[in-house]
């Protein structure tokens, strides 16, 4: 099973983690940013629950009815912010109310770097331990691997199918919180710059391993954050980022085709 | 499961080799300036050569590179999220930037601001008109009252319009942009009461394929003359031009897109601005906080006329020209209607550029086709 609309749950997260803020204007931080991120867990759950009953009920390839699904959220998330829960002050950006500096996630002490960083982390170590080290992992890695085996052997496909897409609607949703209370501080269109579909090409890259994700993470975001100094120092065009992540993909891919086929990429015996 | 691959020497030796290499490269001088230049960084939202509102930004830092004196530092899409903040940083901790030009709307807040805080000795200015007194003394914020050259580009399209029906293709129902579709509509009403403009909301700044479908709809209903607010005109120009039907610019000059149908367009005018806010930080002179102008203080100004511009509707934009350069004429004047039949300025108002209401407006002027939400 593949499910590649990430992006969509993280703009609804980032969506409800604002919208509930919205409603709490005298609470302490430390509650308010515990139900931004119950609001953001819950919309990115379920958006991509969606998708998973799709799948299950309806047969619709979660593929691609997830990459459809976030059309339909970035436009439900425009409606919204420049409707119904925009700030009346933000004119030329329609921009959800601020959610007020005290609310915000901080950087952790020391560094310049958000709390965001830790949020993934430990999401990751979270995802690693349920997928590979406890029954219900198992039976999820059968179910989306063979259908009809994990049927056979009496797996309840449908809760496994609906509970992964939720888990994962949900961490994206998490993301859309974290962008929202770590740097922007209100949701706008900001949000929708594709973090969802950079995160496709790192699941990919970590070959779908939560603790390969965390280095293959910080090394796509060490090649974008280079593109500035190429730009600057080398003169050349920001797409140079685009063909360096390009070569990596491809450096994968080959090496998957190639592997145990050349003579100098023989797997020895241990 | 063990390792499949085990490190050898010579993997080893090249390894360190290849690491050397990259060493070297990086020690290299590349793009370094001479002592006495202020270094001066340019950030844009989307490509510098997009034929329209980054190109316009870049058209500016080029006229300050041209200057000499400066070392002009640029990055382009770079979006409006922590990467604006971490290009600012760098340009700023490696570069020596002395001035920052974040040029795009959304730059603002939270990140310049935060960072304007955090660097006080570094100047920052900000397109978009955005400054207020609550925020740092070292940032500035700019903008242009463009409308009064999209009124121009109105009275031309106007006279020239065989149909009476015009088009405009906008991204957003914000302020900014209805400013420009109103403008645009009330000086083609100048020039013929008649006319219609239909507008058309693609929903976001750099929708190539909608403007392209929103152009070929307008011309299937009757359009004869198309213009825009979204950040690159190209598709929209180009594919009027390939309609045949007229096209009127906005941001920089389309006209090479579409020589025979382009009639005149509304140009932000940074080469001017942005060399004279560079030599007053280089005089160590205060930073303007707020800089807003329009044809008077050379802030926008029109592209040439085309070759389908009668000479009715240059003398007509010319004098109307040159009454805004002066500063004596005004384009929201009551009495003015909403296109659903509410007066919106009431008659004896004199909104002038300078107005805070028009810079809430939220309506479309009797004539404007079309709908806000």
């Amino acid at each position: 099973m593949v499910v590649i609309g990430g992006e969509g749950a993280l703009v609804l997260g980032g969506l409800a983690a604002s919208a509930i803020a919205m409603t709490m204007p005298s609470a302490a931080p430390l509650v308010v940013q515990i139900a931004m991120a119950v609001a953001a867990m819950i919309a990115g759950a379920a958006w991509i629950a969606l998708a998973g009953g799709l799948r299950h009920w309806r047969g619709v390839n979660e593929t691609i009815s997830s990459l459809l699904l976030v059309y339909i959220a970035i436009a439900v998330f425009n409606h919204l912010v420049e409707g119904l829960l925009r700030d009346p002050a933000s004119l030329n950006k329609p921009s959800t109310p601020n959610i007020g500096d005290a609310n915000m996630l901080g950087t952790i002490p020391g560094t310049d770097i958000h709390w965001g960083l830790a949020y993934g982390i430990i999401a990751c170590v979270l995802a690693y331990i349920l997928i590979y080290r406890t029954t219900f992992g198992f039976g999820m890695r059968v179910a989306g691997g063979n259908v009809k085996a994990a049927r056979m052997v009496g797996l309840p496909v449908g809760r496994l199918v609906l509970v992964a897409c939720g888990l994962a609607g949900a961490s994206a949703g998490l993301a859309g919180m974290v962008e929202v209370a770590a740097v922007h501080g209100k949701a706008n269109a900001s949000l929708i710059v594709g973090y969802g579909y950079t995160g496709i090409l790192v699941a990919f890259l970590a070959r779908h391993n939560p603790l390969a994700i965390i280095p293959v993470a910080i090394q796509l975001g060490g090649i974008g954050a280079s593109g500035g100094l190429l730009q600057r120092r080398l003169g050349l065009p920001d797409a140079t980022v685009l063909v360096l992540q390009g070569l990596i993909f491809i450096a994968i891919l080959t090496s998957e085709v190639l592997y145990g086929r050349l003579p100098w990429l023989k797997r020895r015996p241990a | 499961m063990t390792s499949a691959f085990k490190l050898s020497r010579r993997v080893l030796l090249q390894g360190s080799a290849a690491l050397g290499a990259t060493t070297l490269l990086a020690g290299l001088p590349f793009g370094s300036a001479q002592a006495k230049d202020i270094a001066v960084g340019f950030i844009y939202v989307g490509p510098r050569d997009d034929f329209g509102y980054n190109q316009a930004h870049a058209q500016g830092a080029a006229a300050l590179k041209k200057l000499g004196g400066f070392k002009v530092l640029e990055e382009e899409n770079v979006p409006e999220t922590v990467a604006v903040e971490k290009t600012m940083e760098s340009m700023i901790n490696l570069d020596g930037a002395a001035l920052v030009f974040p040029t795009s709307f959304g730059y603002y807040n939270p990140h310049m601001v935060k960072l304007a805080k955090k660097y006080d000795k570094v100047r920052f200015l900000h397109c978009g008109g955005l400054w207020s007194d609550k925020d740092p003394a070292n940032a500035g914020s700019y903008f242009g009252y463009i409308d009064e050259a999209q009124y121009l580009s109105g009275i031309v399209a106007g006279y020239t319009s065989k149909t009476g029906k015009l088009g405009f293709i906008a991204a957003k129902p914000i302020p900014q942009v209805l400013r420009n579709i109103n403008a645009f509509t009330l000086g083609a009403r100048l020039a013929n009461p008649n006319v219609t403009t239909q507008v058309i909301f693609t929903g976001d700044w750099s929708m190539p394929v909608k403007e392209a479908e929103a152009t070929n709809g307008l011309i299937n209903q009757g359009v004869d003359v198309v213009t825009c607010h979204v950040d690159s005109p190209k598709v929209i120009a180009e594919t009027a031009e390939k309609r045949g039907i007229m096209v009127c610019g906005y941001h920089v000059d389309q006209s090479k897109l579409a020589p025979k149908g382009y009639l005149t367009g509304a140009e932000w005018n940074w080469e001017a601005l942005y060399p004279k806010l560079a030599k007053s930080a280089q005089g160590g002179e205060k930073i303007p906080n707020l800089v807003r102008g329009g044809l008077k203080e050379g802030v926008v100004k029109t592209s040439a006329y085309g070759p389908l511009v009668e000479e009715k509707a240059r003398k007509h934009a010319d004098d109307i020209k040159a009454k805004l350069t002066a500063g004596s004429y005004v384009i929201f004047k009551g009495p003015i209607k909403d296109n659903k039949g509410g007066t919106v300025i009431a008659a004896g108002t004199d909104r002038g550029q300078t107005d805070i209401e028009l810079e809430k407006m939220n309506y479309l002027v009797e004539g404007v086709l079309g709908a806000i939400a």
